[in-house]
């Protein structure tokens, strides 16, 4: 069967699609960062000796990976952001949403991290006085971020991907214009092959700029 | 003499595991103690104690006259008088060998960073390790990596030094450069308690011999005598396993 691929549709598109390209990198870059710093604070927190934190730490991560990411979107956009801001607002709620995942997931990669080092390790740095705080900073910290780079990467390339469930609020990132392109010419192939190539080559680029610099550490 | 060390009634469980009964132990400044027994007897326990890498659930543990037990006591303080050899080194593995001597010295005794890297270098030479302070652990052979770790722990100019079996993971060819090192510490009048199985060198260098099993210390006495005329059926059938 022959298939009349219309290159116009894409060229009338590319402008849209490189500007949701933009929003994708931004949306994206904001969760990671949110996601990383609020991510610390809740392994720590599900680490520390105090119990009722852990176990509402857990709850947290337990919470975000066993519900779908589209779910906590939607109850993000619709149910949480318009109390607090009075009206509704996608970017935003795309990047709390996203950000809120990205940080169960980190969390558990910091612990994982933390929990890999020998307790040969601690040991050692109590025998020679060291201070529970020295020895995290010193021995513990840079030898687990090391191990966390390859786990991170792989969280934020799932990030990047999942960062096209926005598309549902509405947020005109790359894939809300795929779909208003296929909409417009039901046309299936020119606008998600366009929108398949410029996923691919962010998380090429982020899985290649990862690997320089878990070369650039060891 | 005053002990350096003094345990008086130690006790420790892990779990429904008690693994020390009432221990009672001192050590002189400048002795050298070995303890030996079967493997799960609270060897290292023991020691452990010593510096509060595990707790006691009971008795008392005094460093130079300092409780380790009492409120207020800083174990960091106390942890630094004494220094600790592994059995499977722990060395710092992001780091060059010299930083691994260097590090707890600028951090815990706040000594300027050319004055600890001074000091790691002539300890290292001391060691035989000189030329690789800019080496990374993992290119030492064992026996390298555990006279660094033995480096490490001088560094803090500890009063006394505890050994955990520190051949135990090594190649039988490089038994022998870290005994040397030992040897010549407990030469130069450190005091020393030293878990081992080498029984040549407990019988060598060691002032007194305690054997230890099921969480007791059953005898002790001079090398010549626990080892040519042990007390107990227990101690000689220990001996007539390991000799
Ligand atoms: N952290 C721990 N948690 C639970 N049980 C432990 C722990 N450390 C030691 N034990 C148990 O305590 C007992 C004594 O252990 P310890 O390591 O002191 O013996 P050891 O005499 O040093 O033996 P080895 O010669 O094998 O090193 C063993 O039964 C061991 O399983
Ligand atoms: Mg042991």
């Amino acid at each position: 069967m022959y298939y009349a691929f219309r290159f116009d549709i894409i060229q009338e598109y590319l402008p849209l699609l490189l500007k949701g390209t933009l929003l994708t990198i931004g949306i994206s870059l904001a969760a990671i960062a949110n996601g990383l710093i609020l991510g610390l604070f809740i392994g720590f927190g599900k680490m520390a000796g105090f119990w009722p934190l852990r176990w509402l730490m857990s709850g947290y991560i337990n919470l975000f990976r066993g519900t779908p990411l589209i779910l906590q979107v939607l109850i993000i956009h619709f149910g949480v952001i318009p109390p607090i801001l009075g009206t509704t607002n996608g970017v935003v709620a795309a990047i709390v949403a996203l950000g809120l995942n990205c940080a169960a997931y980190s969390a558990e990669i910091y612990r994982a991290g933390i929990q890999s080092i020998d307790a040969g390790q601690r040991e050692a740095a109590y025998s020679l006085g060291m201070t529970h705080a020295q020895t995290l900073r010193h021995i513990i910290v840079p030898q687990a971020v090391r191990r966390m780079i390859p786990a991170f990467g792989n969280e934020f390339i799932v990030l990047v991907k999942d960062s096209s469930f926005v598309a549902w609020i509405a947020v005109p990132e790359i894939m809300y214009w795929a779909n208003a392109a296929k909409s417009q010419y039901y046309h299936i192939w020119e606008p998600y092959l366009a929108a398949a190539v410029i996923y691919f080559v962010l998380t090429y680029t982020l899985s290649k700029l990862l690997q320089w610099i878990e070369r650039r550490v060891k | 003499m005053e002990p350096i060390i003094r345990m008086s009634g130690v006790a420790k469980s892990f779990g429904k595991n008690k693994v020390l009964h009432d221990i009672n132990l001192d050590v002189a400044p400048r002795e050298v103690v070995v303890v030996i027994g079967p493997s799960g007897s609270g060897k290292s326990t023991m020691l452990r104690c010593i510096n509060l890498l595990e707790r006691p659930d009971e008795g008392e543990v005094v460093i130079d006259g300092h409780s380790l037990m009492a409120k207020g006591t800083n174990i960091a303080d106390i942890r630094t008088e004494a220094g600790m050899v592994f059995q499977r080194f722990n060395l710092f593995p992001h780091m060059k060998v010299v930083d691994n001597v260097t590090l707890a010295q600028v951090q815990v005794r706040g000594r300027r960073p050319e004055e600890a890297k001074e000091r790691a270098i002539s300890l290292l030479r001391k060691v035989g390790l000189a030329d690789k302070a800019d080496a990374y652990p993992d290119s030492l052979s064992g026996g390298q990596a555990q006279r660094v770790a033995i480096a490490r722990a001088l560094a803090m100019d500890p009063k006394i030094m505890l050994f955990d079996e520190p051949t135990s993971a090594l190649d039988p060819e490089m038994v022998g450069e870290v005994l040397a090192v030992m040897k010549e510490l407990a030469a130069e009048g450190m005091t020393m308690v030293v878990v081992t199985h080498e029984m040549g060198f407990a019988r060598e260098v060691g002032d007194r011999i305690l054997f230890m099993e099921s969480g007791t210390i059953v005898e002790e006495g001079p090398p010549e005598q626990l080892f040519e005329r042990p007390r107990t059926e227990r101690t000689r059938l220990f001996l007539s396993k390991v000799l």
